[in-house]
């Protein structure tokens, strides 16, 4: 830790005793924001970014609504004075290496690709903020979850095919992939070759006739050229023959524990076909 | 100061713009470079100032040509056909460039810069726009302008390309009596020049060129004559003196 | 240049004077999740938050600015135009697209000086590749043409690995990115830049001359003493090398280099070689000002600095070209 700050910092520690010596914390990324609801004990938590208090971008907006906001800038966070900074890989290098070069302890979260990597996530989390016991709690019933979805889930699979905003698509080796999976369907694009994103070509949706179209639902009341292009005729066309399911973007955007309420949503269709 | 070349040559890309020339002006004259479009006259110009690539020597008074360009620049002053003045500067300023080979880098102008400049500002009749802004000028007064730029350099070789073309009669004969005076001054001043009248009166010397080539060199007397216009230039002269000057006048045209 | 200083002097001390008052609010306005912050914050953070937060964006914003400014007068006077900008020559885009390469190997993660440097190896392979295609002897149409292809190649690779870009987010870091900021830059940003502008500013300055000569056209500059194609390469290099390390640690910001030198040209007479050092400190101005503005904005995510100088940059932009179609002139 950088000299200047170490006067700060005793400062700081003798007032936090009163939270069990546990490492205070800000959040500066929607998924590290939500893995650190998900983990940290209330009094440790000082600040989180304000896309967490956002209901289309989070599932936990309720809780984060709790504490104060930041928008993600060095100065903003070095005034919560937080022990440990979570933030992901993709969050602004500058802000990061500033807050290091200040002393601070930044942990970097890569995205979550898989269940593994949340549970490889909510470890990281757990282990820079002293919560390794409630870490196993939460790994354990998101295994648990898991197990029930995989009892319930049927053998045989249905094909599937997941259409976002702007005509993109999930391909294989994506958290959203993995879900449909467990759901008892099959990524046809992934099968088709596409790897983690990209375009839908609409040629491959049409032909691979999947019984399920999946789409995300993300801010549909407001305008955006990303929604019309769900509104392409041969995919309306499609819909008015295929089952469709609405999975609302949140459960997707970040892997957390949460996230496989959106298998429950997939199953449930996933009954409805024939 | 005088010059002479030596075999030079002008190769452009495709063609010979400039024939190996060989010539030796004196100081203290008025050279009239003549000759029908492209001919090469402005290329030679151009050679002797150093602006285009050439092969053959350039030897100005004593000395080869240096080959540093500020002591070239002091050496040899250059007034192109249409000179440009890209930005709308005061005239007193555009004037002033002309000094910048004689001045060191960052320094002000000195009492001898300010003097040249207003002698050449006096010289061409512009003093009166010196406040003006150059892009408020007529063609006219911005090619005195520009004379007057080329004149505060104060070299002792002064190369203009045709410096009265867009002149009114009052100032055509004006600006020749400056290039006089100039190279009264012991200066040689080379002007390229379409006017055949003006060059006849005004040059101690005039040189004709044709595809390249010098065709002929000496007196306007001797060089402007019946045969060389018939020959060159496919026009009928009509020839005469006034007060002991020649008079040219291109009168009719041959097939 | 002491003689310069004199004759401007009444620009000089208006633009000194404006730096005096922009720097030290600068200097003592921050931002956090409330919007506006002034002063130091708490007294146990003020010396971090002053050293570290502060200091370096202003003093990287009075850096860039005055290279941006400075540009913009050097190229507007080579080219003879009043509407060039630095980034004709390809060296922005260059240095995005280097700084995007960085990017998309996944090198500049938890290092953020890596970026930096993959900036300035694009503005320097710009410019080599600039000097391959108009060649040593390179005559002005011919850099323009090429600047104008290496600006299209550059865009071209950069879309192309955005469209390879690992994951959405990378995408978005890089994008925003590109729209230039100067939030949470270090002291080391500003020691990473530095040594490459010197240089460069220093070129440019030895360029002053041969940009007055110019302004009578080549063959003039070149009877003067002052051979147009050294002039040439002084202003390109200098540019290239200044501007890349600027792009390397801001991003791309737009329009300085064009508004500055444009608003100041009336008052050092039109003479290209005396609006040099004034647009350095216009430049230096506008730019503290403008990302004052943004921290002074109310509360939410911080708004872009690219984006500032654009939105008053082009409407300018526009109305310089309207007002030369008047004219006649352009």
């Amino acid at each position: 830790m950088s000299p200047r700050l170490v006067p700060v910092v005793l400062m700081l520690a003798s007032a936090a005793a009163a939270a069990d010596e546990l490492p205070s914390v800000a959040s500066i990324n929607l998924c590290a924001d939500q893995l650190v609801l998900s983990i940290a004990d209330p009094a440790q938590i000082r600040t989180v970014s304000w896309l967490a208090a956002d209901p289309h971008e989070s599932m936990l907006d309720a809780e984060a609504r709790r504490y104060p906001l930041n928008y993600g800038s060095a100065e903003e966070i070095i005034e919560f004075a937080p022990d440990v900074v979570v933030a992901g890989i993709f969050t602004s290098a500058f802000t990061r290496a500033l807050l290091r070069d200040l002393g601070y302890t930044v942990v970097d979260l890569a995205p979550e690709d898989s269940i593994a990597d949340i549970e490889r996530n909510i470890e990281i989390v757990a282990a820079a903020l002293r919560r390794a016991e409630r870490a196993a709690v939460v790994i354990g019933e998101m295994r648990a979850h898991v197990a029930a979805l995989a009892a319930t889930r049927r053998p045989e699979l249905a094909t599937a095919v997941v259409v976002r905003p702007g005509g993109f698509t999930v391909g294989a080796h994506t958290l959203a992939d993995e879900l449909m999976n467990l759901a008892g369907l099959r990524n046809v694009v992934a099968e088709s070759g596409l790897d983690r994103w990209g375009s839908l070509s609409m040629e491959t949706l049409l032909r691979s006739t999947p019984a399920l179209l999946i789409q995300t639902g993300y801010r549909r009341e407001q305008p955006s050229l990303a929604n019309l292009v769900l509104e392409h005729a041969a995919l309306t066309g499609l819909t008015t023959t295929t089952a469709t399911v609405t999975v609302p973007a949140k459960y997707w955007s970040c892997g957390l524990p949460a996230s496989l309420y959106s298998v429950e949503m997939l199953q449930a269709a996933r009954r409805e076909l024939p | 100061m005088s010059l002479r070349c030596d075999a030079l040559t002008v190769r452009y890309r495709d063609r010979v713009a400039v024939r190996p020339s060989s010539i030796a002006l004196a100081r203290g004259t008025v050279v009239a470079l003549v000759g029908p479009n492209g001919a090469g006259k402005s290329s030679l110009l151009k050679a002797i100032a150093g602006l285009v690539p050439c092969t053959g020597t350039v030897q100005a008074g004593e000395q080869a040509l240096s080959t540093s360009p500020r002591s070239r620049a002091r050496t040899i002053a250059y007034l192109p056909q249409s000179p440009a003045a890209h930005w709308p500067m005061k005239v007193r300023d555009l004037v002033a460039l002309g000094r910048l080979p004689h001045r060191a880098f960052g320094s002000a102008l000195r009492p001898e810069d300010a003097a040249a400049i207003d002698a050449a500002m006096r010289e061409t009749g512009v003093t009166a726009l010196a406040e003006r802004a150059v892009d408020e000028l007529s063609g006219g007064e911005l090619s005195r302008v520009q004379l007057a730029r080329a004149l505060a350099v104060r070299a002792p070789i002064l190369l203009v390309d045709e410096p009265v073309a867009a002149l009114d009669p009052y100032h055509q004969l004006e600006i020749m009596h400056v290039l006089t005076d100039y190279a009264a001054r012991d200066a040689l001043v080379v002007a390229v020049l379409h006017d055949l009248t003006l060059a006849a009166r005004f040059a101690h010397r005039v040189i004709v060129m044709h595809e390249g080539e010098v065709v002929a060199d000496g007196r306007p007397e001797q060089v402007l004559s019946a045969e060389t216009l018939r020959r060159y230039y496919h026009v009928e002269p009509f020839l005469s003196h006034v007060a002991g000057q020649p008079l040219v006048v291109p009168w009719r045209t041959l097939q | 240049m002491s003689a310069a200083l004199k004759r401007d002097w009444p620009l000089y001390a208006a633009l000194v004077t404006a730096l005096l008052v922009v720097v030290p609010v600068a200097l003592g306005v921050g931002r956090t999740s409330g919007g506006p912050a002034f002063g130091l914050g708490s007294p146990e953070l003020a010396s971090a938050i002053f050293l570290e937060i502060r200091l370096p964006r202003v003093l990287l914003g009075l850096l860039v600015g005055g290279t941006l400014g400075l540009c913009g007068a050097a190229l507007q006077g080579l080219l003879r135009n009043p509407l060039a900008e630095p980034g004709l020559l390809g060296a922005s885009s260059g240095a995005a697209f280097g700084a995007v390469l960085v990017f998309y190997f996944g090198l500049a993660a938890g290092q953020s000086l890596l970026l930096p440097l993959g900036a300035v190896a694009g503005s320097l392979t710009a410019l080599a590749t600039l000097y391959a295609l108009a060649g040593r002897r390179g005559d002005l149409l011919g850099v323009i043409l090429a600047g104008i292809a290496i600006n299209a190649l550059a865009a071209a690779l950069t879309s192309l690995a955005l469209n390879f870009a690992p994951s959405p987010y990378a995408a978005l870091e890089i994008l925003f990115w590109m729209l230039g900021s100067l939030a949470d830059r270090s002291l080391a940003h500003v020691a990473l830049a530095l040594p490459l502008m010197l240089p460069a500013w220093i070129m440019l300055g030895a360029a002053a001359r041969g940009l007055d000569a110019l302004t009578l056209g080549e063959d003039v500059a070149q009877s003067l003493g002052y051979d147009p194609k050294t002039t040439q390469w002084l202003v390109i290099g200098g540019t290239a090398l200044a501007i890349g390390a600027a792009v390397a640690v801001t991003g791309v910001v737009g329009f300085v280099g064009l508004v500055v030198p444009h608003v100041l040209r009336r008052a050092v007479g039109f003479h290209p070689s005396r609006l040099l050092l004034p647009s350095f400190l216009g430049g230096a101005v506008l730019t503290v000002a403008a990302d004052l503005v943004i921290r002074l904005m109310p509360p939410g995510p911080e708004l872009k600095l690219g984006v500032v100088t654009a939105l008053l940059g082009a409407p300018f932009f526009l109305h310089l070209v309207l007002r030369a179609r008047r004219a006649g002139v352009a």
